[in-house]
């Protein structure tokens, strides 16, 4: 397994729209592999592989303690959603940025697992937050993007801002 | 996603730490550091001032929480209890948005996997927000001070006089008190250069090398702490090795010394001097090689239980014997609020057969014409007055020495000092020689 590398804020290819996964296979579950290891390593709680650069519909969230609740979702797609819950998120392409996100509350979403079985699941808490953070993330969305352009200027300034100073 | 702490993650590791302490017997002073250590500044500062505040008022809050329930939990139930707890704190003491609160505290009954006790919290909430008034003055009306009735009735008891004034220093914010390491520098000097850096301190009344910081950042981060020029310190804890009053060359036994600060104190003001720092909990010991370090001080560090000197002392006798004797520590009942909780009526009856049983088993240690300086930070005479009286009937070669200060009040032996005299910490002092 391999620890890839993460896009960051602003870059463009995260903007991009993921396909979806047509042949769950051996290659597919090595992506997924490294996907947890990078998510583990980061650390963080969800990725999504638009992250590090795979356009394709596939998502890894762990949102447990002691990280050994890991979920696979292939082709994610919420089907129900219910309620508002404001928390405050972070992403790993956007270090070291924290803002409350507004979002529902309790999602009912489907999705395919990393052997191919198609799964329904309902999440609430810190779980539907996550899930929904990285669906956006195959929508070429951001949680930034929730948040007033004011805020959004003043965080893609700091970004930009910093650049500079990360290693290539 | 990365994970965010929020305020809901430190209620629920606040509602934790406290069902170890009600259920467990733990203290905050083993749980909370540890904790404190993986979070952020503002979190940790939440999660302190939530534990220690509601400890400091637990009985206040569970009065309320009694005319709310219609039956009381059980305990296993202590969790959901704690939640209570914690979210009527923050409505009454921290002036928190009573929606906020009420709901943040009904989501973590998921968190404890307790979902039937979302309508009991939720409920019991709101009835309390409807008759905040009448429910807070009659659990005040109950229990003014928030302690369990058998130590307000020791302190009436022991006290009578000077009860309230004890009671009200229990609950009081205790001061930030440092001692200057003497060896390095002066304590004029160390506030010289807090001085400079807006940071304002008092002296001492009574040690000279005591001094409190009126309003400054964490300890470790003023200015010199790494460098050893000062301890943290109690007013009245900084009396001991004065008492000691060691000598040059002299063989210094700290008999319960861990975490160490009486003990660098006595080398700081006689580094000649051959320290024994002895304590039976080898964890705790590593604290006293780490201040002795930072300090540059050099003890020797035995690992030992001080009630049987057969296991570890090398027979050679010693001058001067330090014995700050395990108690109730109630003296210093406002540093440590989860006493109120943890401490039982029996327990006073326990400490006193050990502090009895130390003092036997020291004694012999001590050389003709040595000295025991007795010290604890108790207000209660059965282990303080008493069991010098006790102590002294039974053995004819001790003598006390009476102790002529200006701090505390002389009992029927030895002098006590009462929380909050001088803004120090409740302590009690006898100094016995050896015929």
């Amino acid at each position: 397994m391999a620890n890839l590398d993460i896009l960051i804020y602003p870059d463009d290819r995260l903007r991009n729209v993921a396909e979806s996964v047509t042949n769950v296979d051996d290659d597919l579950r090595a992506l997924i592999g490294n996907m947890f290891e990078t998510m583990y390593t980061a650390p963080g709680i969800g990725l999504a592989a638009t992250q590090i650069d795979v356009h394709q519909r596939v998502v890894v969230v762990d949102v447990s303690e002691n990280g050994d609740q890991p979920l696979t979702l292939i082709n994610p797609e919420i089907i129900e959603s219910d309620g508002r819950i404001e928390h405050e998120e972070g992403c790993l392409s956007i270090p070291g940025i924290y803002e409350s996100v507004e979002r529902p509350e309790l999602i009912k979403f489907a999705a395919i697992d990393r052997d191919g079985n198609p799964y329904e699941m309902e999440a609430d808490g810190l779980l539907s937050i996550c899930i929904q953070h990285e669906i956006d993330h195959l929508n070429g969305v951001l949680f930034v993007d929730h948040l007033s352009a004011l805020k959004r200027r003043r965080i893609k300034k700091k970004m930009l801002k910093h650049e500079k100073d990360r290693p290539a | 996603m990365v994970f965010v702490l929020a305020d809901t993650d430190v209620r629920l590791l606040a509602a934790r730490m406290l069902t170890s302490v009600v259920r467990d017997g733990k203290s905050l002073s083993e749980l909370l550091p540890s904790a404190q250590l993986e979070l952020e500044a503002q979190h940790a500062a939440l999660l302190q001032e939530l534990t220690y505040g509601v400890c400091r008022n637990y009985a206040k809050l569970d009065a309320i929480v009694d005319q709310l329930l219609k039956k009381s939990l059980r305990n296993k139930d202590t969790d959901v209890r704690m939640l209570l707890w914690l979210a009527l704190y923050e409505i009454e003491f921290m002036s928190k948005p009573d929606y906020a609160v009420t709901s943040s505290y009904v989501d973590l009954t998921k968190k404890i996997k307790k979902p039937w006790a979302k309508a009991l919290i939720n409920g019991s909430l709101r009835q309390f927000l409807r008759n905040q008034e009448s429910l807070t003055d009659n659990a005040t009306l109950k229990n003014p001070h928030s302690l369990p009735e058998w130590l307000q009735k020791s302190i009436n008891k022991d006290w009578p006089e000077q009860a309230n004034s004890v009671f009200e220093a229990f609950s009081a914010r205790a001061p930030l008190t440092l001692r200057a390491n003497t060896t390095v520098t002066t304590r004029e000097k160390i506030c010289q250069i807090f001085k400079e850096a807006d940071i304002q301190t008092e002296p001492c009344e009574h040690v000279d090398s005591g001094f409190r910081v009126i309003d400054g950042p964490p300890v470790t981060a003023l200015p010199g702490f790494s460098e050893g020029e000062f301890s943290v310190q109690d007013q009245s804890a900084q009396l001991a090795a004065f008492l000691v009053n060691p000598q040059p060359g002299e063989r210094v036994l700290d008999a319960c010394a861990a975490p160490g600060g009486k003990s660098c104190h006595l080398l700081e003001l006689q580094p000649s001097i051959q320290l024994t720092c002895l304590d039976n909990n080898a964890e705790r010991l590593k604290r006293v090689e780490q201040n002795l370090q930072r300090l540059n001080l050099q003890a020797n560090v035995v690992t030992g239980d001080a009630a049987e000197p057969g296991t570890w002392w090398d027979e050679s006798p010693f001058d001067a014997v330090l014995l700050d004797a395990p108690c109730s520590a109630l003296g210093a009942l406002r540093r440590h609020p989860d006493i109120r909780l943890l401490r039982r009526e029996s327990d006073i009856k326990a400490l006193g057969k050990q502090q009895i049983g130390l003092l036997r088993s020291l004694w012999p240690l001590l050389k003709p014409g040595g000295r025991l300086i007795y010290a604890t930070c108790s207000v209660l005479k059965q282990e303080n007055e008493k069991c010098m009286d006790k102590f002294l009937a039974e053995t004819p070669n001790a003598i006390e020495t009476p102790i002529d200060a200006k701090w505390g009040t002389a009992g029927s032996h030895g002098r006590q000092i009462l929380p909050g005299e001088d803004q120090a910490d409740g302590f009690y002092y006898a100094i016995l020689h050896k015929q």
